[in-house]
């Protein structure tokens, strides 16, 4: 479904600012975010677990052993500082950047 | 920096991270399947492109490709053996080549600081004459006086009577200074080596052995230390023993029996001397700035001692020249070296050639997996790959392979070398041989591997692979560049065979030229009297009463002596004076006013059938106490009395001087070629032995029999008969003598002989693929024409036309490129020219009979065609 699809550099922020209120399975990432945008953005697997891997690769998150609500032994995904530091870079930056487009979207 | 080390960590632990992965996934469906969705994509696919983020992919896709490659070199053995085995020939072949590259010119000599060690020769510069002992008067001046050496030690060689309470034996000694040892870096293996304090006059009485004399004389025993032998009737005292297997050469001295020091005692002769002398350049002094100040002090020097002043005072030139020692070693050898190593790669070339053929062939049998991997979505850049990475298998198995054919071959190259210094400098495989067969191996990927996958992926071809892949391939594609391939092997391999075959044609021309002398059907032994013999006259008497027994012996012809054996040695060159003339400088192309100097007996001239060309031979009445006399060659006659009779003029070796005789010519004979046929003759002076005794003298026997070696016992007993301390050694046929002087060129022409045999080998090869695949590719048009009337004569003919339009144009090429470098062989050649008619015709025959040899099977196969089974094949 190529509405909902989103660049894989938002994905990477929105994974990372849902993983600030604690650890969560690759599911519920996909959960968490299809349900904070109100059920507007959908992260298919196949998006999702490439942005993972980059993420880890990158060190902003690292991989845990938890148990699932299903009691299922899954892999939880935990922000670490450098992660949180991004978060916080990427999220200014955001906020720049939407500014100016608001800012050309209110004049125009 | 993290980054990278978990980048690196994933790489060791890729199967664990890709286990989670997966079981992270897995669990990614089980939820979404519990809430009833059911969209997922090819599970294998996703995780594909999330493992793609660690940026590994490219080695799991190599080794795909890798697995796939050997897996499809497995599948067809044949084309892999011949494949890997014509590479690791053409790698084999170039690396054993190189691997004489390597020690003669690139690696260090086995000395200390070799790069700064160099030979110091005196030279006449006016006079020509280049390559002079040193006295040791001189040796001792510049070894004090000099600002560019560390250090100078001389070397004099000499052949000394070794006595000890159970034998006398003749070995080959070096005097040498005490500083040779550490400078060269030699180390006695018991003992001390000498040192400088060993040339002080008084103190020159102990002698170090050899390995090889302590085993045979002294058994090898350690007490050998502090014990007397005797040297010439003098008393020695062994001081220590060098190491086994001990190898020493700086040119023209090689390794020793014995070593005793040279004795520096003041000596005012500055004009005639033995020394070699060797020297190590101070750091940082280059070998131009050493020349310069060796000048400044030879100019000294000759002022000082008017050192070889000409008769009339003239200036012959007195120098130094400093060779540096590698040079002096192996500096003939450099263009032989380059000849083989050229040869060598064209064998390389034709290798490759052949691979790249039987690469395209296996290529066009396997159009049909080609056509498969493209419509499954392969891009042509994949296929590329594919291709590469097995040519890439090939050459690393060839290159392998080779360089076990390499060490094995230089081995061999080594052993059958004909010269000395390849024992010195040995061969080692080190990394620049490696490289060097991984180089080989590379362009080997290129030419064999790269070229033919172009060619089989040029665009279109897929195309064609995937609608007729046999026919379209094989016909457009493949046949062309085929038949290129084969022509260019054929005509590498042409000028290959022209150059062997040109080089065997001088070889021959070479052994049968005319030397000035007949060696035939003649035994040669070197004669030294010991020191007991004090007089000329005790000395002519012996050589008198030994030249009338062994004449007497019934197969003997003729015998004589003479102080050097021509061809054997290649003479002294020294200065000569014409009474009432002055010295004349040596300009190019013109007789030098220097001699080879030769003591020889009356009979000499008649054992040897050297002509007389005027005047007089030697007689028995040329003896001491009548006129001296001397005999002329040819040469000396051409340059110095184009137009006059010599006989009755007076000449002299040296500068005339008190005390030393002219001498009268008497006679002229003709020219000997003492440095081989391929050299130029050199003035020759003969004085009688009667009138200039030596006490080393070469015996000639001219025999009846064409076995001269059988008269070997009854000439020792003959010399023991007359005085058993007079030692006979060297004892050989002229013919023997001669053949090992042949050496080295007939190691050139061997060595390039097989390379070419090789080439040819390899050649036939490919022409027996490109016509046997052609014979394949065209059996339905051979059913046709058989149908239509064709005889099986006219088939076979018409496949081995082929072969031969093929051989034709690589012969043509082939000799173009022969006559191309032509200027590479020139200086190997002896009495023929480059354009050599009974050469070209013979490679020609080669070539066309090879070809034909080649193509023989295929027609055979063409001639038994059955148009019944060819027409109904497809």
């Amino acid at each position: 479904m190529p509405k909902n699809e989103m660049p894989s550099g938002a994905l990477i922020l929105l994974i990372l600012r849902v993983l600030r209120s604690g650890p969560l399975h690759g599911y519920a990432i996909a959960q968490r975010i299809h349900a904070l945008s109100s059920e507007v953005l959908r992260v298919e697997e196949g998006s999702l677990y490439p942005a993972l891997q980059k993420i880890l690769l990158k060190g902003w998150v690292t991989a845990e052993w938890g148990i699932s609500e299903t009691n299922r032994k899954v892999r939880f995904y935990r922000l670490t500082a450098e992660g949180s530091k991004q978060l916080k870079t990427e999220l200014s930056e955001y906020d720049r950047v939407n500014a100016a487009i608001q800012a050309i979207l209110r004049t125009a | 920096m993290s980054e990278s080390f978990r980048r690196l960590r994933y790489l060791f632990n890729r199967r664990r991270f890709d286990q989670e992965l997966a079981d992270d996934m897995e669990f990614h469906r089980e939820m979404a399947a519990r809430e009833g969705r059911q969209n997922f994509g090819s599970t294998l696919r996703l995780r594909e492109d999330s493992r793609e983020a660690w940026g590994w992919m490219w080695i799991d896709r190599l080794a795909q490709d890798f697995r796939f490659a050997v897996r499809m070199l497995r599948k067809s053995p044949g084309f892999t053996a011949t494949a890997v085995l014509t590479l690791a020939l053409g790698i084999g072949a170039n690396t054993a080549v190189f691997s004489l590259v390597n020690s003669f010119l690139l690696r260090p000599l086995p000395y200390p600081h070799s790069q700064r060690l160099v030979k110091v020769w005196e030279q006449l510069r006016v006079l020509g004459v280049n390559r002079f002992a040193a006295p040791v008067g001189d040796f001792v001046d510049y070894r004090k006086d000099n600002h560019v050496f560390e250090d100078m030690a001389a070397v004099e060689n000499d052949h000394f009577l070794l006595t000890t309470d159970q034998l006398s034996q003749r070995v080959f000694t070096l005097k040498v200074t005490g500083n040779l040892f550490g400078m060269m870096g030699l180390h006695p293996a018991l003992g001390r080596s000498l040192v400088d304090s060993d040339n002080q006059p008084g103190h020159e009485h102990v002698i170090v052995l050899s390995d090889a004399v302590w085993r045979e004389n002294f058994g090898a025993d350690s007490s050998v230390l502090g014990k007397n032998v005797t040297l010439d009737g003098q008393t020695y005292e062994v001081v220590g023993v060098m190491p086994r297997g001990l190898r020493f050469s700086i040119g023209q001295l090689d390794t020793p029996d014995v070593w005793v020091p040279l004795s520096l005692a003041p000596d005012p002769n500055r004009n005639t001397g033995r020394l070699q002398i060797v020297a190590r350049l101070r750091e940082g002094v280059t070998l131009a700035s050493a020349q310069a100040d060796m000048d400044t002090l030879a100019r000294q020097m000759e002022q000082e001692y008017h050192i070889e002043m000409g008769p009339h005072g003239e200036d012959p030139g007195y120098g130094l020249w400093l060779v540096p020692l590698r040079e002096e070693l192996v500096g003939d050898l450099r263009e032989s070296l380059f000849l083989m190593l050229g040869a060598a790669g064209l064998i390389l070339l034709i290798a490759c050639a052949n691979v790249a053929n039987l690469m395209l062939a296996h290529g066009v049998s396997r159009g049909r997996e080609f056509a498969i991997r493209v419509s499954l979505g392969a891009s042509r850049g994949r296929l590329l790959r594919l291709l590469t990475i097995e040519a890439a298998c090939l050459a690393a198995i060839g290159g392998l392979v080779g360089f076990a054919v390499a060490a094995a071959l230089s081995r061999l190259l080594l052993l059958w070398s004909p010269f000395d210094v390849a024992r010195l400098l040995g061969v080692t495989l080190d990394f620049r041989l490696l490289a060097f067969a991984f180089s080989a191996a590379f362009v080997s990927l290129l030419f064999s591997g790269l070229l033919p996958a172009l060619l089989m992926l040029r665009k279109g071809n897929t195309v064609g692979m995937q609608t007729r892949s046999h026919h379209v391939v094989g016909d457009r594609a493949g046949r062309k560049p085929r038949q290129a391939l084969v022509i260019s092997e054929t005509a590498l391999s042409v000028a290959l065979v022209m150059c062997a075959g040109l080089l065997l044609h001088s070889f021959v021309l070479l052994r049968q030229a005319p030397l000035g002398f007949d060696p035939s059907q003649t035994l040669t032994a070197w004669i030294e009297l010991p020191t007991s013999y004090q007089t000329r006259v005790q000395e002519s008497s012996f050589y008198e009463s030994l030249l009338a027994r062994v004449k007497a012996i019934p197969d003997v012809q003729s015998v004589a002596t003479t102080t050097m054996l021509p061809v054997e040695e290649q003479g002294r060159h020294d200065p000569f004076s014409i009474e009432g003339r002055a010295w004349q400088p040596t300009g190019h192309d013109q007789v030098p006013q220097f001699a080879n100097n030769q003591a020889v007996s009356a009979d000499y001239f008649r054992t040897l059938h050297i002509l007389l060309k005027r005047g007089r031979l030697l007689t028995a009445e040329d003896r001491d106490g009548t006129q001296p006399v001397a005999i002329i060659n040819e040469t000396l006659v051409r340059g110095f009395w184009p137009n006059e009779d010599p006989i009755g003029r007076h000449i002299l070796m040296g500068a005339p001087r008190p005390g030393v005789p002219w001498l009268t010519i008497v006679g002229v004979v003709g020219d000997v070629r003492s440095s081989g046929a391929n050299a130029a003759p050199a003035p020759e002076l003969y004085t009688s032995l009667l009138q200039t005794p030596s006490p080393s003298m070469a015996l000639l026997l001219r025999t009846r029999t064409p076995d001269p070696e059988k008269l070997v016992t009854q000439l020792r007993s003959e010399v023991a008969a007359i005085d058993p301390g007079v030692a006979l050694y060297a004892v050989q046929t002229y013919d023997d003598i001669f053949a090992q002087t042949l050496g080295p060129r007939r190691y050139e022409m061997l060595l390039l002989s097989s390379f070419a045999c090789l080439a040819l080998l390899l050649a036939a090869i490919g022409i027996y693929g490109v016509i046997s695949y052609s014979v394949s590719q065209r059996s339905q048009e051979m059913g046709l024409r058989m149908a239509f009337g064709a005889t099986p004569e006219d088939l076979s003919k018409l496949v081995l036309r082929q072969a031969l339009l093929l051989s034709t144009v690589g012969l043509l090429l082939g000799m173009a490129l022969g006559l191309a470098s032509h200027k590479l062989l020139a200086a190997a050649l002896f009495g023929i020219s480059f354009v050599d008619l009974p050469v070209y015709a013979a490679v020609v025959l080669t070539i066309l009979a090879v070809s034909l040899l080649a193509a023989y099977l295929p027609a055979r196969r063409a001639a038994r065609l059955d148009p019944m089974t060819t027409l109904r094949a497809e």
